[in-house]
């Protein structure tokens, strides 16, 4: 037994914790979109004669004095742009409000009201969102006859089908949780539960769409104008300009620059708006302005240690010297990490959630994931340098792994058996109908049943218990030489636990395979590995063998903790 | 006949037998009689022949070779050697027989009133003398210049035998004139084809030069792109819009200019309008200046003194009988007036027009709803039953007859109710009496002074304001040519120049 | 009813056929509706400006239009029933004809632009959205977005405008309107899939980077194959249910768009035909086009939840994908 030095106090964290900075990309943006406003709100006040008064210098080219030119009757192109925002994100503003508040209360209302009546409102709904909205539009607009704020309604009315499908839609998976159910239950009436629980709970993605919903609305009432029933003079907003100045497209080129530069910068500033609080709002691309560190690397260790390196185990499986894991910040996750295993031999990975072990498993097989690097100083495994240059296709069928949960580890759009003899055929060189065949055979060889049709199913029409079995096969098919099992079991219904486990340590009997075991459940690795070996905080703590573990014979406090623990979940059981 | 090369047409230097040309919309009808769109009347000319033809100065032969006229009667001789596009000889009973259901109330034409005048006819044909007699109830001196029109092209009888084939352009033996209609795709295509031993070609006093082609094409629909596709050479000769005309002026190009009608301001005299009231009238054409509005929305045009353009005959030129600018005078007739102004987005881009004048109301101190409508809301609010609808609007005449009486008989004479044409609803019996002598008419030179007493009444009472042309641009490119004699726009004049 | 239906294939197509059905009824009243209401005399108009008002009462009669409305929408319906569209107001042409005449045109445009459209689209998304994984090649991000959003707001004619003026005017290269040959498919094809080429491949990123996260895909990362397999066999069947269903309105406003395109490059479809329609008020000839567009945007909708259905087994359980 070796008891490794205590553990070295935790690595100091990262400089003092970012800020939450906007995302750049909201931030140009709002910075966009408040200038677009400055201009609505300045230039009616100081241009508005330039824009408007007719004068006897028409059809003027571009001039110091007339940057964009003059149109037909004297009035300057660059003014009539500029005074044209304040019209323009008025109605775009009303239209848009008007789609998605009334959208919005449509969407939510239906679930407020019996099913059938939501059925039957979403029905025709169906309907109308098929339908092309600029010709609705047209219809409409041409009912209401010609006008700035007929057009906005035209729209607006437009664009209410769309959003009252995006609200149910958001809505059902809400109204399906369980705290609705309960509230339903207590008797809480159904308008207070749609409006207390839903809607907080759609209010981000509504928001995104809205901002994308306003650049569209823009769009659409910019093209009610081409066809001449958006604003009418006097007014003008970029649409009208645009109408105004295509029909001089060829000849007088500058009349539709103006409009057509302030048109797609708002519109730029809305989208920019939603994609940025889109971006917010993912955990994933949350954090903006990072250093530009490549991650997901494995490399070797460029550290001078005062300490040699040791060497290998004879004839070990796999042997790992001084894995570092660390996150782009510079968190350490992993420290320093050694072991070895043997060809053949069952080792088990433990401890507590945030222990390492996952990271420490993925390393080994190659597939650091995203967000964090790794380096070691050796890292060989099943008679691939890791660190080195690796043949793709030997590392697939070397290595097998094993994930937690099921579901979410297979594809759900392809068929089993196409995942699954994936490796079959890209790196053993089988053909399709013999990789099947392979693969039910080894279902039949895992109690699968009905091996032959399985593979022809989807994985959402499997239980957790099979996948995981299909999971095994897979590395069966591959006649892997290391097992790596991520807390394989922990998924699945204790019933089911043993019999996963049976199989998988029979599989790597007849592999004579090395597996990487790893779990939190001291019990399971007790009856299944040949070693154990401790992670805390990243480092390895102890390395117990199947008789000190079944002995309790251990030294480090933390295992001790451990096995308390799991003793005491025993004696509940 | 002209003989002449073939020549090179289009940018490749090949020689070349057809014109491709654009239209605007399909055909409402093949039917001259019941002509209505600018495209209707395209169509006619080419496939049918009139007794008479327009030319510069007057009024030339078609398949009549002379004529006589008196205010109630026409006759004319006609040439022995026309025929139809089935080999039928073009006899004064084809002619009359094509006339007379022309006129008759069965067939309803909107033209008719215009070339006869709106009383009974009476057309006689004399097969051995040649000739064809038209007898009116009621005098009407434009009769020559009516008999030139499109809408008076002579049906061939196999046309007259199926009315509804004739409409639909299907009837292959009803032209009488140069082209017959061999290829109809609705929306995208019409084709003609030259007839074989066609040879009555109008003799202009100034001959036109080059080759007929032997196939016309007409695209359709193609408004925007039609510019474009001359400057690619995927057309030869099409109309263009004012706006467009700048990009042909490099002088490979050639710019043939015809006039479509006129543009004049109309007041609603009737009750509900503030401009029943004269003093109103003329305040408002104290502040609309006819060469603004000109500028605004077609400076190819010309300026107007009368609801007709220049180049009618007996039309006022005199400028001294227009309402003199006076801003200060008609703001304080027009402050704090509600005027409603109705126009066409047609009259200059997207109404540019109609922008103008109403602009020009305000600088006046008037509050102006302007409704800047398509065609079909605009002629059925000012033609409508109800007239309390609208104040004033922006008239956009379509005077493809040429006389003076498309626009005048706009703002004098019986009302629309009553079954006239006077949109104006106005009342001005000094002007209609000097119109129906006018009208009456034994000799040009009466003719004219009656017509210039008719106009200088209107005017003086401002019950119109004239404008400007409305006038329309043919595009030729290198090797092709057309003419608008008369100034009116005639496609059988196409030519390809050897 | 329709869960008694054993096979599952069958109850959806047959909720689909319903679905259709519906479409086909909503469609044809409102089509009636919204026309009468439409201002301005189509009798009037049809007669023309020389009309007195005796021929105008005429036209008015001649058309049917004299009718009670109830009797007008009861002689369309059963018209519609055995096959008969009505005729024109304006040439006398069977409706049908017209449309008939121009359908191919419109159709043709439009799918050949959603073709391109997804294919450029889903190409572009899953290549940005590979590229800037794990916050890489931010400026892709940032680009990205910027050009997307600011093409996807230049109006379809301003686009199609620049693009006759650039090849086909001063390039030469193009023909610049008609649909006579190969080539004039071109111009109005970009014209019309620009916008939705940069809103779908937003979305096709924003799955697809989604997606990418996903365990399987880190699964199929497992299994040492080549991106492109990656891409294409393992995230892209995950990707097109979202995109599909989230681009589905998209796809469906490219029928409106082509109206657009076809004023600009003088197509002959519908989308020319109903502009020109409206202003001529010809009641017939509206009603026809805007009840064929309508089915056209319904059939393709159904034709995406089938699609949906094929790729993703899992939304035949839970009925609609897309609504």
């Amino acid at each position: 037994m070796t008891v490794l030095t205590a553990p070295a106090a935790p690595a100091a964290p990262a400089a003092a914790g970012t800020r939450r900075r906007l995302h750049p990309i909201l931030l140009s943006g709002i910075i966009l979109m408040s200038l677009l406003i400055l201009v609505a709100i300045i230039a009616p006040i100081f241009l508005s004669d330039a824009a408007e008064k007719l004068t006897s210098d028409t059809r003027l080219g571009p001039s110091a004095q007339h940057p964009l030119g003059t149109d037909e009757f004297g009035r300057d192109l660059l003014a009539r742009a500029l005074v044209a925002t304040r019209l323009t994100l008025i109605l775009t503003a009303f239209a848009s409000a008007m789609s998605v508040l009334i959208g919005v209360a449509i969407g939510t209302a239906v679930w407020i009201a019996p099913v059938r009546v939501r059925k039957f409102v979403l029905s025709i709904n169906a309907v109308a969102v098929a339908f092309p909205s600029l010709v609705l539009a047209l219809v409409i607009a041409a009912i209401l006859g010609a006008g700035a704020w007929t057009a906005a309604v035209a729209i607006g009315l437009a664009g209410i089908p769309a959003f009252v499908r995006l609200t149910a839609n958001m809505a059902a998976p809400v109204m399906g949780r369980d705290y609705v159910t309960t509230a339903r239950l207590l008797r809480v009436p159904k308008a207070l539960v749609v409006v207390r629980h839903v809607i907080p709970n759609i209010g981000e993605p509504l928001l995104v769409l809205s901002a994308s919903n306003f650049a569209v609305t823009l769009v659409e009432l910019s093209g009610l104008s081409f066809i001449g029933l958006g604003t009418q003079s006097p007014d003008f907003d970029f649409g009208k300009l645009l109408n105004d100045g295509l029909a001089s497209i060829y000849a007088q080129p500058t009349q539709i620059l103006g409009p057509s530069i302030m048109l797609v910068l708002t519109g730029l500033a809305a989208m920019l708006i939603g994609d940025g609080l889109a971006a917010s709002s993912n955990p994933r691309t949350r954090r903006g302005a990072g250093k530009a560190t490549r991650t997901g690397t494995l490399r070797r260790s460029t550290l001078k240690t005062a300490t040699p390196i040791a060497p290998a185990m004879e004839g070990a499986a796999v042997s790992v010297r001084n894995l570092t894991i660390q996150s782009a910040s510079g968190l350490k996750l992993v420290t320093d990490l050694s072991f070895d295993v043997a060809g053949g031999e069952i080792v088990g990975l433990v401890g507590e959630s945030g222990s390492g072990k996952s990271l420490t498993a993925m390393a080994l097989a190659g597939l650091v994931p995203e967000g964090v690097i790794a380096t070691a100083d050796r890292l060989d495994v099943v008679g691939h340098d890791m660190l080195g240059t690796v043949t793709a296709g030997s590392l697939a069928r070397d290595i097998a792994l094993v994930y937690q949960d099921p579901i979410s580890t297979f594809n759900p759009a392809l068929r089993l058996d196409t995942q699954l003899t994936e490796i079959a055929r890209s790196h053993l060189g089988l053909s399709k109908k013999a990789a099947r065949t392979a693969l039910a055979e080894r279902f039949e060889q895992l109690r699968i049943t009905n091996p032959e049709r399985r593979g022809r199913q989807h994985p959402h029409e499997l239980s957790g218990g099979m996948l995981q079995r299909a999971m095994i096969a897979s590395s069966l098919l591959a006649k892997a030489k290391l097992l790596v099992a991520d807390e394989p079991t922990t998924a699945l219904d204790v019933t089911v636990q043993a019999e996963v486990l049976k199989q998988f340590v029979q599989a790597s009997r007849d592999l004579n395979a090395s597996v990487l075991f790893i779990s939190h459940d001291l019990g399971v690795v007790e009856a299944l590995c040949d070693r154990v070996l401790v992670m805390y905080r990243g480092q390895i703590v102890e390395e117990l063998t199947r008789e000190q573990l079944r002995s309790r014979t251990v030294e480090h406090p933390y295992t001790k903790t451990l096995l308390k623990a799991a003793e005491y979940v025993e004696g509940v059981r | 006949m002209l003989t002449g090369c073939v020549t090179s047409g289009g940018n490749d230097g090949e020689t070349t037998d057809t014109i491709r040309g654009a239209w605007l919309t399909d055909p409402t009808t093949f039917d001259p009689a019941k002509v209505s769109g600018l495209d209707d009347f395209r169509a006619a000319r080419l496939g049918f022949d009139t007794v008479l033809r327009r030319d510069d100065d007057g009024i030339v032969g078609g398949i009549a070779t002379e004529y006589t006229q008196s205010p109630t009667n026409v006759t004319l001789t006609i040439r022995d050697d026309a025929t139809c596009s089935d080999g039928t000889e073009i006899t004064p009973t084809v002619v009359a027989d094509s006339l007379a259901r022309l006129a008759s109330a069965e067939t309803a034409s909107t033209t008719a009133p215009l070339i006869f005048g709106g009383s009974p006819v009476t057309v006689t044909p004399d097969d051995a003398a040649g000739t064809v007699s038209i007898d009116l109830e009621r005098p009407y001196s434009e009769l020559a210049v009516g008999l030139t029109v499109p809408a008076a092209g002579i049906v061939c009888p196999a046309g007259l035998d199926d009315p509804e084939g004739l409409a639909a352009g299907t009837v292959d033996g009803a032209f009488s004139g140069p082209y017959a209609l061999t290829a109809a795709t609705p929306g995208v295509t019409y084709e003609y084809t030259l007839r074989d031993g066609y040879d009555a070609w109008p003799v202009y006093a100034e001959p036109l030069e080059g080759t007929p082609a032997v196939t016309l094409d007409f695209s359709v629909g193609a408004t925007d792109a039609v510019p474009n596709q001359l400057l690619t050479g995927e057309l030869d000769a099409a109309n263009v819009n004012v706006q467009d005309l700048p990009r042909f002026e490099d002088g490979d190009y050639e710019l043939n200019g015809s006039t479509v009608g006129d543009y004049f301001i109309i007041f609603n005299e009737t009750e509900t309008s503030p401009f029943a009231d004269p003093a109103v009238r003329k305040a408002a054409a104290q502040v609309i200046d006819p060469a603004g509005f000109m500028e605004a929305v077609n400076p190819a045009g010309q300026l107007n003194y009368s609801a007709g353009d220049p180049d009618l005959q007996c039309v006022n030129t005199d400028a001294s009988l227009m309402v003199e600018q006076d801003e200060d005078a008609a703001a304080s007739v027009l402050e704090g007036l509600t005027i409603r102004l109705i126009g066409t987005t047609g009259v200059g881009v997207n109404g540019a027009g109609n922008v103008y004048v109403q602009e020009r109301l305000r600088a006046a101190g008037a509050t102006v709803e302007l409704a800047n409508v398509d065609n079909g809301n605009w002629i059925t609010t000012i033609l409508g039953p109800d007239t309390g609808s609208w104040d004033v609007t922006v008239f956009a005449s379509i005077n493809n007859v040429g006389t003076l009486v498309t626009g005048l008989s706009r703002v004098l004479g019986t009302s629309i109710e009553d079954g006239g044409r006077n949109i104006a609803r106005s009342t001005n019996p000094t002007a209609t009496a000097a119109y129906t002598e006018a009208l009456a008419a034994s000799d040009d030179t009466i003719k004219c002074e009656a017509y210039q007493r008719a106009q200088e009444s209107v005017l003086e009472a401002v019950d119109f304001i004239p404008l400007s042309t409305n006038p329309a641009t043919i595009v030729t490119a290198d090797g092709f040519s057309v003419r608008a004699p008369g100034g009116r726009e005639d496609l059988t004049t196409l030519r390809i120049l050897g | 009813m329709l869960d008694r239906i054993r096979s599952p294939w069958l109850s959806f197509l047959l909720s689909k056929a319903g679905e259709l059905l519906l479409a086909l009824c909503v469609l044809v009243l409102l089509t009636f509706l919204l026309v009468q209401l439409v201002p301005g005399d189509p009798a009037r108009v049809a007669a023309g400006v020389d009309a007195s008002v005796a021929d105008v009462e005429a036209v008015r009669i001649r058309l049917g239009l004299d009718q009670p409305v109830l009797a007008q929408l009861w002689s369309y319906v059963t018209g519609l029933l055995s096959g008969d569209f009505g005729t024109s107001f304006r040439t006398g042409q069977d409706v049908s004809t017209i449309i008939g005449v121009r359908l191919p045109f419109t159709v043709s445009i439009a799918f050949l632009a959603i073709g391109v459209t997804l294919v450029v689209a889903i190409a572009l998304g899953l290549t940005v959205a590979g590229l800037t994984r794990g916050n890489r090649n931010r400026w892709l991000d940032v680009s990205f977005s910027w050009l997307t959003a600011g093409f996807q707001t230049l109006p379809t004619y301003v686009v199609g405008a620049l693009l006759v003026v650039v090849f086909s005017v001063t390039l030469g290269l193009l023909p610049a309107a008609g649909a006579n040959s190969p080539e004039s498919y071109v111009l109005p094809t970009i014209a019309l899939a620009l916008a939705p080429i940069c809103s779908v491949s937003r979305v096709v990123r924003r799955e697809a980077a989604n997606v990418l996260e996903q365990d399987y895909m880190r699964t199929a990362r497992g299994w040492r194959i080549s991106l492109a397999k990656q891409y294409a066999v393992y995230a892209l069947p995950n990707l097109l249910a979202s995109t599909l269903t989230l681009s589905g309105l998209v796809l469906a406003s490219m029928l409106g768009g082509a109206v657009i395109v076809e004023s600009v490059f003088a197509w002959p479809g519908l989308g020319n035909g109903v502009v020109e329609a409206i202003i001529e008020r010809d009641y017939p000839v509206i009603r026809g086009i805007i009840l064929v567009l309508g089915l056209i945007a319904a059939l393709l909708n159904i034709v995406i939840d089938i699609v949906l259905a094929t790729i993703d087994p899992r939304t035949l359980r839970s009925g609609k994908a897309s609504s």
